[in-house]
């Protein structure tokens, strides 16, 4: 089952489809691909849990910080980024699953 | 031999339980006046529980923190969990910041406590170093129900990195790391 789940991560609100730019973030094999990531303010990222088991994405970086939750295998998670800057990805799960995202103005 | 093993198992299931019958406010207490007293390090959004998880550490040991080292002995960290507020709808609103907006009301405080020796009577399967762990209402009881086998396995996935989310994280960033 394939589930999208519209979140907000520091400052991305609930995606409409149709931004500037879509960046698919797979998982596939632990590991978030591409690991980094050059995004627009408005740009949406979609994770992707294309791996055989739960996932998360979380970030910890001040002024950014924000957890998905858990994400299963099949599912999901489209996020807008409404806000410029750089920002660490790691699974609460798996420590060493990370990848980075610069978001320009 | 029978018995040998009779004992030896017996002795595995009660460390076992031990492990999780330890961790709650006998050893870890409502810090009293955090809000004012701790340092306010992060906030963390967690929009799926429409939930904003306010970070606080103990100031006495954030002064002496190094990212490279564990956490200084006597370090609390606290996780306080506000209500985000929402639309008409049930939406969470979000501020001229792109951050969820928290509100007043707090639904669950979470301490984490780390002394010398703490973890010496956890299994090894469960230790999490010498932390211990919490759970307390918004008027400083201890939450009667709690669990605490989550906090101990999910902390365990970052024992690089003193069996924390979110400090280390704050103290690599602060120092460049």
């Amino acid at each position: 089952m394939r589930a999208a789940i519209l979140l907000s991560i520091a400052g991305i609100v609930l995606a409409s489809g149709s931004h500037a730019g879509e960046h698919r973030i797979g998982m596939a094999g632990m590991a978030y691909a591409p690991a980094t990531i050059e995004a627009k303010v408005g740009d949406t990222l979609v994770f992707v849990n294309d791996d055989t088991q739960a996932h998360n994405v979380l970030t910890a970086t001040v002024g950014f910080s924000t957890d998905l939750g858990k994400q299963d295998p099949g599912s999901e998670t489209t996020v807008t980024l409404r806000k410029s800057g750089a920002f660490d990805l790691e699974c609460v799960i798996h420590e060493e699953m990370r990848a980075r995202v610069v978001v320009r103005p | 031999m029978h018995k040998i093993v009779v004992i030896s198992l017996a002795s595995v299931f009660a460390a076992g339980l031990a492990g999780y019958t330890l961790a709650g406010p006998d050893r870890v207490a409502f810090p009293s006046g955090y809000t004012e007293r701790f340092v306010l390090y992060n906030t963390v959004d967690r929009p799926d529980r429409k939930t904003i998880r306010f970070m606080y550490v103990s100031p006495e040991t954030h002064t002496k923190a190094k990212a490279s080292e564990p956490a200084p002995d006597g370090t609390i960290l606290i996780m306080e969990d506000h209500r985000a507020k929402v639309d008409a709808s049930g939406g969470v609103q979000f501020g001229s910041d792109g951050r969820l907006v928290p509100t007043d009301q707090i639904t669950n405080i979470f301490v984490m406590e780390k002394r010398a020796g703490w973890g010496d009577a956890y299994p090894p399967a469960v230790r999490n170093g010498d932390w211990d762990y919490a759970h307390y209402l918004p008027d400083g009881k201890p939450k009667a129900d709690a669990k605490f086998d989550g906090c101990f396995s999910c902390h365990r996935n970052r024992a690089g990195r003193d069996f924390n989310f979110t400090y280390t994280k704050y103290l690599m960033d602060r120092e460049g790391k």
